[in-house]
């Protein structure tokens, strides 16, 4: 029998028995009322208790996934939130002119990099080594005409950083020329800024110095790090008085320089940018310099800081500042009598090597 | 909405929370269930109580019900397998022979025709096809019912009982002749 047969067989029969059935069967029977009333409470319950939105997008298969996405998402919000708050704060870096707001002009030294080791006790300082020249706007980049004695300016730093107290002074202590008094020498740079003057390199006798010395390309950190060395009122003077002091002290220097040793105060770097032509005189400190027989100094001394006697009588270091300073500005009495004063206050102080006693 | 409604869509109207849907799509189907349900448990109060969990069960899983098949397939498909279940607690007498595609049971099912009350219906016309409806094999009788009662298909009582299509044809088969040969006094 193929199928299609086998299929109105059982259609037939199908037929057959429904008839049967219709005329045989009895009253269907039909469930008692008990359970249709249980029943329909039973949905109206249901709907009223948990109502089901027909074709709501977050109703059926969507609703899990919908809050799987929201979870997620608020996690990842909160997390993020949270990692932002607890991330370290950056560190607020000063730019580097507020840090070194030096004069442009002037030019980094090698021995600049001694004055980060200062500047760790500037209140140990008795006698301030550096003075900052004034910001010349002119001066060249190059090597300034003057230089001081870099390896005596290193031997000043040296004891003096080791040391840290400067007071009392001890014997062979070098020391450097600076304003007794913060009017004295004004200077654009802040009260921070110091440096000192440098040899100018490659030149025979003064490899040794600057070999020891440090790379010139470092001066501008040592600058920015120096302390607080330098009198304020040098950061007020004008490039024009310190050019006349500088030609002073020039002439100065060369009247000293028959009385042995020079000794360089820091002058170098002030004369620089007004004294481009060297004379034989300067070449002739500048080499002492580098061969360590002269004390380096940056200072450029000004009859302005006669006015302040009660810094620079401070200490025997700063009195004796002063006291070459008024020495070298050609004020030979008035260094005489300060000398005086001086040793009768401090009789037992031992006069550093290379100071030069103020005579008649 | 309305008597003219497609059992679906009143399925679906009662899932987005229309409880008169639903009374209208209970009262079309409360009898053919309770049938197949009377005419395959002997046991009244578990009939009833079947009958009851089967319109809970649809009713809870309303939300789900998805447009696949006919409703009544649906519906059957619940009634079929929570009577399995019921059959599966039971020990001894209603052994239900799932397998058996020829549609004869390796036992024969419980029949509603040893209950006193079919006893007196077993003497009239109507009575004696009820009779011979109890006394077809469980799985014949269930393919039977689903057709007469439920109104499915060959390939809707496939579906709902799970079984091969082919053997829906040959237990419905087997359950029509039966008939047909019982009530042969009666044409």
């Amino acid at each position: 029998m193929s199928r299609d047969d086998n299929d109105r067989e059982l259609d037939a029969l199908m037929a057959e028995v429904a008839s049967l059935k219709q005329r045989a069967a009895p009253a269907a029977q039909q469930p008692p009322s008990h359970l249709d009333d249980a029943i329909r409470a039973f949905a109206r319950r249901e709907v009223h208790v948990r109502p089901q939105l027909a074709g709501s997008p977050f109703s059926g298969r969507w609703r899990i996934p919908i809050s799987i996405a929201a979870v997620v998402v608020i996690s990842a919000t909160v997390t993020l939130m949270v990692a932002e708050r607890h991330s370290p704060a950056p560190v607020a870096i000063p730019p580097v002119a507020e840090i070194a707001p030096a004069a442009p002009a002037i030019t980094p030294e090698p021995e600049q990099k001694q004055a980060p080791r200062e500047s760790a006790a500037p209140e140990r300082r008795a006698m301030p080594r550096d003075v900052s020249p004034p910001p010349v706007a002119s001066a060249p980049t190059g090597a300034p005409q003057l230089r001081r004695k870099d390896s005596e300016a290193k031997s000043e730093a040296a004891p003096s950083s080791r040391n840290g107290a400067r007071e009392p002074a001890e014997p062979g202590q070098t020391f450097a020329a600076s304003p007794p008094s913060k009017k004295a020498a004004p200077q654009a740079a802040t009260p921070t800024q110091t440096f000192t003057a440098s040899p100018p390199p490659a030149q025979g006798a003064d490899a040794s110095a600057a070999a020891s010395s440090p790379p010139s390309g470092q001066a501008a950190d040592s600058i920015s790090a120096a302390p607080s060395s330098r009198p304020a009122t040098e950061a007020a003077r004008a490039p024009e008085e310190l050019r006349e002091d500088s030609k002073s002290h020039l002439q100065a220097d060369e009247k000293a320089s028959a009385d042995g040793p020079i000794r360089d105060y820091g002058v170098a770097q002030l004369r620089a940018p007004a004294m481009p032509s060297q004379s034989a005189e300067s070449e002739r400190r500048r080499s002492s310099v580098a061969a360590g027989r002269v004390q380096p100094h940056s200072f450029m001394p000004s009859p302005a800081m006669e006015a302040d006697a009660a810094d620079w009588q401070a200490t025997p270091q700063t009195w004796l500042k002063h006291i070459e300073a008024l020495r070298r500005a050609g004020l030979t009495d008035e260094a005489r009598a300060s000398f005086e004063a001086f040793r009768k206050r401090f009789p037992a102080f031992v006069l550093p090597e290379g100071f030069v006693v103020p005579t008649r | 909405m309305g008597a003219e409604s497609s059992d679906e869509d009143l399925m679906l109207l009662f899932a987005g929370g229309d409880v008169a849907a639903f009374d209208i799509l209970y009262e079309r189907h409360r009898g053919g269930v309770f049938r197949y349900l009377l005419r395959q448990c002997s046991d009244r109060a578990a009939m009833e109580e079947l009958y009851q969990d089967i319109w809970m069960n649809l009713i809870q899983a309303r939300s789900r019900y998805r447009v696949e098949a006919k409703f009544a397939t649906y519906l059957y498909m619940l009634a079929h397998n929570r009577l399995m279940d019921h059959f599966r607690k039971q020990r001894g007498l209603h052994t239900v022979p799932l397998d058996d595609e020829d549609g004869e049971p390796l036992e024969l099912a419980a029949s509603a025709a040893t209950q006193p009350d079919r006893e007196a219906e077993s003497h009239q016309q109507a009575g004696h096809f009820l009779h011979l409806v109890d006394a077809l094999p469980q799985a014949q009788r269930e393919v039977f019912l689903l057709h007469e009662e439920g109104g499915l298909g060959i390939d809707e009582i496939a579906r709902a009982t799970g079984a091969d299509r082919e053997a829906v044809k040959s237990r419905l088969r087997y359950a029509l002749s039966k008939l047909r040969d019982g009530m042969k006094d009666y044409l």
